[in-house]
Order: structure tokens, then C-alpha cells, then sequence
């Protein structure tokens, strides 16, 4: 698997040879089956960790995969104001929300309890299990903000320099807003 | 968070947990945890999402998978699309080519009546000249609102 690549160095892929996003998307757009699966695998480890950080394990590979194939779809449209990687991104979060609205609204799904979820799951450890639906539960509850920094350090592995230029942050602002996301998910977890 | 920290403690407090969550995340081994208490309550819930969520990527046969899966509908989404979409596109191109010929006309239509009739600038000359500005505005106008719609 290759290692994880920021936005800006997915922008530069073409320096060390292989296209860039923009270059794959045009290929893509004139018929390439190829270019969309290198897209697929350079960004398939930051959708994925993002992915897997929000939704119980066991459903994580079809989000996963709605993910890529509402990308497929839409790369028509896509008009490339943004980084692909920030478009990802926002269909990630977009397919997240759509998984939960699917299985009955996050208030429905409080109401399963976390015994019968971690049954379901494939996880060896039922206490590691439960654990990870506690968290994926106080994520969710957390303002937008505070989940993304979270999911950017953690789930995709972003050093708070390349958080700061994603974001348009200074990194004393992006630092700030971690410690009070983090402080947060701390009290919410607390309160589960 | 309390809210009873300066701005200074608050800027410190940030950069030790930026800086213990950097090290647990690119040390294999868990870091010491700080003797601030408000800290050391933050830095063992950064700890737990690490142990919680450790680093994990899908295997490469999941990745074989999924790109199997999700290949059938790229394919599919290419077939629906692209007719769409090279149709748009060749519509473009050809009305850029004849806003581009228009332009080009109309110039080699005036260019001639403007350097004939510098200085007896009569109405007959300038009718053709006037309707070759107007066809040239026109056609660069069509040209710079394709250009600017290329550029959104």
C-alpha cells in the first residue's frame, strides 16, 4: 500500500513522473478507465482511515467504496475549484452522514444497543470494539469543526503544517482549535 | 475547557498537546504523559483514540476488492458519460472556432478601410467599417466568455 500523500504532493505527482490529479481526471474524462483506478489508489488510504474512524469496521469497506463510485460519477462535473482531495473529502463526510441517515438517524441508532453492535462487528476484541463505537458515537456528536481537525491529524495523518494550509489557518489557530476539539471529545466522552 | 487560562497558558497548552500527539502518533511507543492535570486528561484521550484507532490500512487484497468493484462502476459511469461529455466539449470547441473565424474575418475586413481612409473618413468607407467592428466585438466577446467559462 502506498503511504499516505498530502493534497499538495498529489498535486505535484507529475514532478516524479506520474500524472498529477488534474491530468488524471482529464484522461479519465476522455475515457480512461486507468486514470480513475490511480486516483482510486492514491487517495484510497486517506478516504479509507477516514472512513473507518467514523463508521462501525464492518461497513466500512462498502462506504468506502460508495465513496469511489459516487467520485466516478461526479468527476464529470467536477470543476477542480477545490483540490481533489478536498472534494474527497467533502464526499466523504457527505457519504458518512448519508450511511447514518440510512440505518435511522443518529437518534435511532443511540437507541441500539452497543452490546448488539459490537456482536455484529468481526473484531476479535469486544472491549477494543466497544470502545471504537464509543468514540465514532462522541465524533459524531462534536461540532463540524472540531470533528474535522480530529480526523485530519488522526484518520488521515496530517502533520498541523499541512492542516494549517488546508484549512487557511494559522498553525497557532489550527493548534488551538485541536486542543478545544480534543478537550471536547474528551468531556463527550466522559458524558457516554 | 476551563476558560480560566491566559492567552499564554492557552498557547502553551497548545503547542505541548500538538507536540505530545506528534510524538504518539510517529513513536511506536506510548509517550510520557504531561503533570498539568488539564493536559494530562487531554493527552490520555489522545492516547486512547492511537490505541483505539492504530494506524491500519485496507490489506491488498481488500484494495484489490473494492478497486474490482468500484472499476464496474467507473466503467459504467464512463459509458453514460462520456457521449454527454465529449458532446459538450465539441460544441465548445465549435463555436470557439467560429467566434475565432469571425474575429479573424471582420479584421481583415477593416484593417484595410482603416488604413485607406485615415484621412478622408467618408460614410460610405465607414459603413463596412463599422459593421466589421461590430461582427470583431461580437466575436470577441463570444471568445472571452468561452474563455472565462473554460477558466470557472
Amino acid at each position: 500500500m502506498s503511504p499516505r500523500l498530502s493534497d499538495m504532493d498529489r498535486a505535484a505527482a507529475s514532478s516524479d513522473g506520474t500524472p498529477d490529479d488534474a491530468a488524471l481526471i482529464r484522461q479519465y474524462r476522455d475515457g480512461s478507465l486507468e486514470a480513475f483506478n490511480m486516483l482510486y489508489r492514491r487517495h484510497l488510504a486517506s478516504v479509507f482511515g477516514r472512513v473507518r474512524y467514523m463508521i462501525p469496521v464492518e461497513d466500512a469497506e462498502d462506504v468506502t467504496q460508495e465513496v469511489f463510485v459516487a467520485a466516478a460519477r461526479s468527476l464529470f462535473s467536477f470543476r477542480g475549484e477545490a483540490a481533489l482531495g478536498t472534494w474527497l473529502r467533502s464526499l466523504t463526510n457527505h457519504k458518512i452522514a448519508e450511511y447514518y441517515r440510512r440505518r435511522g438517524r443518529t437518534a435511532e441508532h443511540h437507541s441500539i444497543a452497543l452490546s448488539e453492535l459490537t456482536s455484529r462487528s468481526k473484531d476479535d476484541d469486544p472491549a477494543a470494539a466497544e470502545d471504537r463505537l464509543l468514540i465514532q458515537r462522541a465524533l459524531r456528536e462534536l461540532p463540524a469543526s472540531y470533528r474535522e481537525v480530529i480526523l485530519l491529524r488522526f484518520a488521515e495523518d496530517l502533520p498541523f503544517r499541512e492542516i494549517s494550509k488546508l484549512t487557511g489557518r494559522n498553525l497557532e489557530a489550527v493548534k488551538s482549535l485541536f486542543r478545544r476539539a480534543v478537550s471536547a471529545l474528551r468531556t463527550q466522552l466522559e458524558e457516554e | 475547557m476551563k476558560r480560566h487560562l491566559n492567552d499564554r497558558d492557552g498557547a502553551r497548552l497548545d503547542d505541548q498537546l500538538a507536540a505530545f500527539t506528534d510524538e504518539v502518533l510517529t513513536r511506536a511507543g506510548p509517550a510520557g504523559t504531561s503533570a498539568h492535570p488539564e493536559l494530562e486528561g487531554m493527552e490520555q484521550t489522545v492516547l486512547r483514540l492511537h490505541r483505539t484507532f492504530p494506524r491500519f490500512q485496507p490489506t491488498q487484497a481488500a484494495a484489490a476488492r473494492m478497486e474490482s468493484k468500484i472499476s464496474v462502476h467507473a466503467k459504467d459511469a464512463l459509458r453514460k458519460a462520456s457521449p454527454r461529455w465529449h458532446s459538450q466539449q465539441s460544441r465548445r470547441r465549435l463555436l470557439f472556432a467560429f467566434a475565432a473565424s469571425l474575429a479573424a474575418v471582420s479584421l481583415l475586413i477593416i484593417l484595410p478601410s482603416l488604413t485607406s481612409n485615415m484621412g478622408s473618413v467618408t460614410a460610405a468607407a465607414l459603413r463596412p467599417t463599422y459593421v466589421g467592428l461590430a461582427a470583431a466585438a461580437v466575436g470577441g466577446i463570444v471568445l472571452l466568455a468561452l474563455w472565462l467559462r473554460g477558466r470557472k
